[in-house]
């Protein structure tokens, strides 16, 4: 069940209704009908896979008590036996059939005859962000920063949570925990404000994501014959197609919370007016930027242990960031690729000198920012290339072709579509976004309802509906 | 909650108002502008009379000049040819031609291949026939079978955002700046491909329907209304495969005339199925001489 389909449409309200209204406001009614409509939502992608988000929930559950209640050896034989079995799942879902392959490319690299035993692996949805919610989970027991939960709802409720059960944001047992347990009172406010982001979230996916997709496709699928004017422009419409999806997955999400009376982490905090890549990332998928950080960087040494060991743990978590996403070269060279960015800033420890967002409390930015802002979007775009890229190989003959310095015409699509014609939608999209960007989204201040309507409008007049594509991120 | 649930009215009842008003809007471009589609143009020539209308696929709307019948005979024709029309189509755009009041002495049905294809229907009439849609119960009965059918007609604007990559905001941008400004009514519907492409081997289907519902609507359709239907093949290249296709079609359509291979040679076609305009010429001339002069005239 997609958030940008009829199914999403009629269930939510249902679910909405038998919430606030049905389960009589009581905290266990009200657990329980969104774990058992969590459920019934994972269920409708494939059922099967129901049996191993259950198990996955379970196994966290008990390993966090029995890490409580243990010490010493124990407590160290709980805490890995999650972690190993968490990660187990993740490597045998997710990275099998690349490592068995590329193995197989290696052996066959030093003349050895090797035929990769890949199996025929569908990928879980979501098992990347659920994986990592237990993960969080767990590592905080273990380090003593939270009790483990008791009720075993309130638990799989904060695992399996529909709004953030297939791609995120990854929330943590500290923020989201307390939520769930506590009794949820209806604020109309809130719910209103949660209903704008919901459509907020689907102009962006609706109208920006899957409009840029028709045209980042046309040109990704056959950069052979394009000019370098429209591998920029193909390349730029990927940049707003992924965002726009993913962060219109996430308001869909946080939206879609607020209206039952729970707050999500916030996942983009507009990236693309970031002014250097540390800020970029400070603003671009926060909640698995800040677990790797929480995770992984600080327990590699973080930025302790001189400059060497800084450079050798943003390497770390920019590459195990780039494999997150899943099981590519692409993805590792993405990921590398970020860190190159970023070792100027780390190293003239200038990485955190943009901490509020650009121009704030002024319309305009100023020349300085205005040039940072571009420049980091370019950086961010070429990157983008090897992302969407299917191989190492494509990518780089892409950005060989925008190299050729060839801006001769305006050339024509496969889609019957002349490539620079969604720059309005772009330009009028990226307005928006700046004049709100102080905001979570752009119903805010005056004429609410009014704004709320004509985003509706627009999404109806403007929006893909004959080409609607999933998520990006369910993939991962 | 009354709030809450008053707000969600108001606000979906505000963008409802707007999306009425933008269908309105987007109708009364499209249905106002200068036929640059086969459904526009069948709309514009409602209650006038033709000597000829020709029914089908590409293989007629490339196939078949007016404007050469018209220099040779005097009489007037009308080319209703659709990129990838099946029969469907075609028992649709005939059922048009009654609704609209467009008389003729006959109406030409190119079939082929077609025949086998007992489901199918063009995408492309689908978005031409959006603006169109409450004028016509042809139209309406044409759509009924898509799930979103519902939607489509009674949701405001739905039937545009359904079909946005043709009948969307861009075609109306387009037809505002009249780009396509009455091309069609100046050719009579004739849509001319120049030079020659890369011909490469084509095959006709090995087996045939045992029978096509749509087909045999239209002939009792066309029985009903007094309509005379005259069914030809258009040409195929020499070098096609499955020939023996033709004779099976003959066997389930006995009036027709097949002109699967009377063109050559092969420098006439633009592709394997599609003449070019000097291939157009010849066949039109063909067709004059065969079935409008010569005693086979039906």
């Amino acid at each position: 069940m997609l958030f940008n389909s009829w199914e999403f449409a009629l269930f939510l309200p249902v679910v909405f209704a038998l919430y606030w209204i049905i389960s009589g406001k009581r905290l266990a009614w009200q657990n329980m009908l969104l774990l058992g409509a969590s459920y019934f939502f994972y269920s409708c992608w494939d059922w099967r896979f129901l049996f191993l988000l259950v198990f996955s929930t379970g196994l966290d559950y008990f390993t966090g008590l029995m890490i409580h209640a243990s010490d010493g050896f124990r407590r160290k034989f709980w805490f890995w036996l999650s972690i190993g079995v968490n990660l187990g799942f993740l490597g045998i879902f997710k990275y099998y059939n690349f490592f068995a392959d590329s193995f197989a490319r290696l052996l066959s690299g030093f003349g050895f005859q090797a035929h990769a035993a890949t199996l025929d692996i569908i990928l879980p949805v979501g098992i990347s962000f659920y994986t990592f919610h237990g993960l969080s989970y767990v590592i905080d027991i273990y380090k003593n920063r939270i009790e483990p939960e008791r009720n075993f709802v309130t638990y799989s409720l904060f695992v399996s949570y529909f709004p953030l059960l297939v791609a995120g944001p990854i929330e943590r047992a500290t923020h989201l925990l307390p939520q769930i347990k506590r009794p949820r009172q209806f604020d109309t406010a809130k719910a209103i404000d949660g209903f704008h982001q919901v459509l907020w979230g689907l102009f962006k996916k609706i109208v920006i994501a899957d409009s840029c997709a028709q045209y980042a496709n046309a040109v990704f699928d056959d950069p052979g014959d394009k000019n370098s004017a429209t591998l920029i422009l193909g390349a730029v419409y990927f940049a707003f197609q992924i965002y726009g999806d993913f962060s219109g997955y996430s308001d869909i999400a946080l939206g879609t919370s607020k209206m039952f009376g729970i707050d999500l982490l916030r996942n983009f905090n507009y990236p693309y007016f970031s002014r250097d890549i540390a800020e970029f990332w400070r603003r671009w998928h926060i909640s698995l930027s800040s677990w790797f950080r929480d995770y992984l960087y600080i327990p590699l040494g973080g930025s302790k242990g001189g400059m060497w060991m800084k450079i050798r743990n943003t390497f770390i978590i920019f590459l195990v960031s780039g494999f997150w996403h899943g099981a590519n070269w692409t993805f590792l060279v993405w990921g590398g690729l970020n860190a190159l960015y970023f070792m100027p800033l780390l190293i003239s420890n200038s990485n955190r000198n943009h901490m509020h967002i650009a121009a704030e409390g002024k319309l305009l930015p100023s020349m300085r920012e205005f040039l940072g802002i571009a420049f980091t979007f370019g950086l961010t775009v070429l990157a983008w290339i090897f992302f969407r890229a299917k191989s190492i190989g494509e990518a780089l003959s892409y950005i060989a072709g925008i190299f050729e310095f060839d801006f001769s015409d305006l050339q024509t699509l496969n889609i019957d579509r002349r490539a620079h014609e969604l720059l309005p939608l772009i330009s009028g999209f990226f307005l928006i976004e700046w004049l709100s960007r102080e905001h979570e989204h752009p119903v805010f201040g005056r004429f609410k309802m009014l704004k709320a309507a004509a985003i509706v409008f627009f999404i109806w007049t403007l929006g893909s509906f004959s080409s609607a594509n999933e998520f990006i991120y369910f993939q991962f | 909650m009354k709030i809450f649930i008053r707000n969600i009215a108001l606000t979906f009842g505000c963008a409802l108002l707007a999306l009425t008003l933008a269908d309105l809007g987007y109708t009364a471009i499209l249905t106002s502008a200068a036929p640059s589609n086969k459904i526009a143009l069948l709309k514009s020539h409602a209650g006038e009379e033709f000597d000829y209308i020709f029914v089908g696929s590409s293989r007629v709307n490339n196939d078949i000049i007016p404007s050469v019948i018209k220099a040779r005979t005097g009489k007037k024709a009308l080319n209703l040819g659709v990129s990838s029309a099946r029969p469907t189509d075609i028992l649709t755009i005939v059922k048009m031609l009654h609704e609209n009041n467009i008389q003729s002495d006959s109406i030409f049905i190119q079939i082929d291949y077609g025949f086998n294809y007992v489901h199918d229907r063009s995408k492309l009439m689908e978005n031409w026939a959006m603006p169109f849609l409450w004028d016509d119960a042809a139209l309406r009965d044409h759509i009924s079978y898509k799930p979103n059918a519902f939607a489509i007609k009674y949701v405001p604007f739905y039937r545009y955002a359904a079909y946005d990559q043709g009948s969307g905001l861009r075609t109306v941008f387009e037809t505002l700046r009249e780009k396509n400004a009455s091309d069609l009514r100046k050719s009579s519907g004739y849509m001319m491909r120049r030079g020659q492409l890369l011909l490469k081997d084509y095959a006709l289907p090995d087996t045939i329907a045992a029978r096509n519902p749509s087909h045999e609507a239209l002939v009792r359709y066309a029985s009903r209304n007094n309509y005379k239907l005259v069914f030809f093949t258009s040409p195929f290249m020499t070098r096609i495969k499955n020939k023996g296709y033709m004779a099976k079609l003959k066997a389930r359509v006995p009036q027709l005339h097949d002109y699967s291979q009377a063109i050559t040679p092969d420098s006439l076609f633009s592709n394997q199925s599609h003449l070019n305009h000097e291939g157009a010429i010849v066949f039109t001339n063909r067709i004059i001489d065969d079935l409008i002069l010569s005693k086979r005239k039906p």
